[in-house]
């Protein structure tokens, strides 16, 4: 198996599987080729970290992000399943830099507002339902120690539901979310990460480091 | 955020007010209210900084107070005269701190804004705007933590830091008026939010 994955790789350097050449992604995304090298060593800290398998597993992305690595929230699973593309459980490099270039400063809203809908659709019917809306305000207020009575919770919902379901069919739709995205961009703010744009400032060293590999 | 006023949930209809120059407040300030999109995406889960590494430091952070919101921009005009910065309201809820020395990266400017949870419950997001991402932070850990400590309940992210803290919100419950939306809210800490 070892040997069917080499015979893959490039005669330089051994790449994971869905390792994806910087020049293909770069064409595909806003980053740079620079970028996407130094995006490239970023990717192979994170996905060492626990496996030493050039994947980001999700203990490795809990451990990136919270320090622990069996962190429970709802939000970062969520995350974490819209990066997994292939649904194959691990994060592969062009998912990486593909999930990730949808937080760049320089992509489309709508990619942005799209990313969001299908993330806060939790159980996939391409709707967010009021019982999804409430499940997600409830894993927030677990991350709070906020605690807010069952009446306040609904209460929120529905408010929410009066202002977004404009169709009233009891659930929003992707047409009701451009809707509220447009009247309150806000909604975006966790999808853009400005600092994608100065990957390179940071990690300079390892522009050159991606060539002399393993 | 983006600042709106939701009339149902507004107790606080009414004019516009500023920051009060005596420190009282004539009505209560307009503020903008969190809907339930608002409120899933504080979650730390969406703060994708850590996978950086500290090298992105942040340049925003929030705390939760039990301050009514007179209080607590009569605070931040108090703090920010002691920093020497100008206080000026942007918008419902969203005050600028600006400092007047030009940093590393052009003047220090500072966004403080208000969202209400209840009336005696609100989280206030504090986050640079301009100028050196260290200046800021030093700002924010020396100077503005202290200063703004006595109406502080808790900061972003000391869920692990943070000891016990009595259920004093429970004879609150009893007090408070049920606002049109009815959110009563018991709370020992508020944390862990981004």
């Amino acid at each position: 198996m070892l040997a069917f994955v080499k015979c893959f790789a490039l005669k330089r350097t051994k790449h994971p599987p869905g390792y994806e050449d910087p020049h293909v992604l770069a064409s595909e995304t806003p980053f740079t080729v620079n970028e996407i090298e130094a995006l490239y060593n970023l990717f192979k800290k994170l996905s060492t970290s626990i496996t030493d398998d050039g994947l980001i597993h999700k203990e490795e992305f809990l451990l990136a992000l919270f320090r622990n690595s069996s962190m429970q929230n709802l939000f970062a699973d969520r995350v974490f399943y819209m990066f997994d593309r292939k649904r194959n459980g691990v994060i592969e490099f062009g998912e990486f830099v593909r999930s990730l270039s949808i937080f760049h400063p320089y992509t489309p809203e709508h990619e942005k507002s799209s990313f969001l809908f299908k993330l806060y659709d939790i159980h996939g019917t391409g709707f967010i339902e009021p019982h999804e809306l409430k499940k997600m305000v409830c894993a927030l207020l677990g991350e709070t120690d906020l605690e807010l009575s069952e009446e306040s919770i609904e209460a929120i919902v529905e408010q929410t539901m009066l202002e977004v379901d404009t169709n009233k069919d009891g659930k929003i739709d992707e047409e009701e979310w451009k809707e509220l995205v447009a009247k309150t961009p806000s909604i975006l703010k966790n999808m853009t990460l400005p600092y994608l744009k100065e990957v390179t400032l940071t990690f300079p060293s390892f522009v050159l480091d991606s060539e002399v590999e393993d | 955020m983006e600042k709106q006023v939701r009339e149902a949930n507004s107790v606080e209809a009414g004019g516009d007010s500023g920051p009060s120059k005596n420190g009282e407040n004539h009505e209560p300030p307009q503020l903008a209210n969190l809907n339930a999109f608002d409120i899933i995406g504080l979650s730390a889960g969406f703060d994708l900084a850590g996978l950086f590494g500290d090298v992105y430091s942040k340049q925003e952070t929030r705390f939760a107070s039990r301050k009514p919101a007179s209080v607590i921009i009569s605070k931040l005009e108090e703090v920010s005269k002691s920093l020497k910065l100008k206080i000026g309201k942007q918008d419902a809820g969203l005050f600028k701190l600006e400092g007047s020395n030009e940093g590393r990266k052009g003047a220090l400017s500072i966004d403080a804004e208000i969202f209400q949870v209840t009336q005696t419950f609100h989280l206030v997001e504090v986050k640079k705007c301009n100028g050196d991402t260290m200046e800021y932070q030093k700002l924010v850990e020396e100077d503005l933590r202290p200063a703004l400590a006595d109406i502080v309940l808790v900061w972003q992210g000391e869920k692990e830091k943070h000891e016990e803290l009595p259920r004093v919100l429970q004879d609150e419950q009893e007090e408070q008026e049920p606002s049109s939306s009815s959110i009563e809210t018991s709370t020992s800490n508020m944390t862990q939010f981004a």
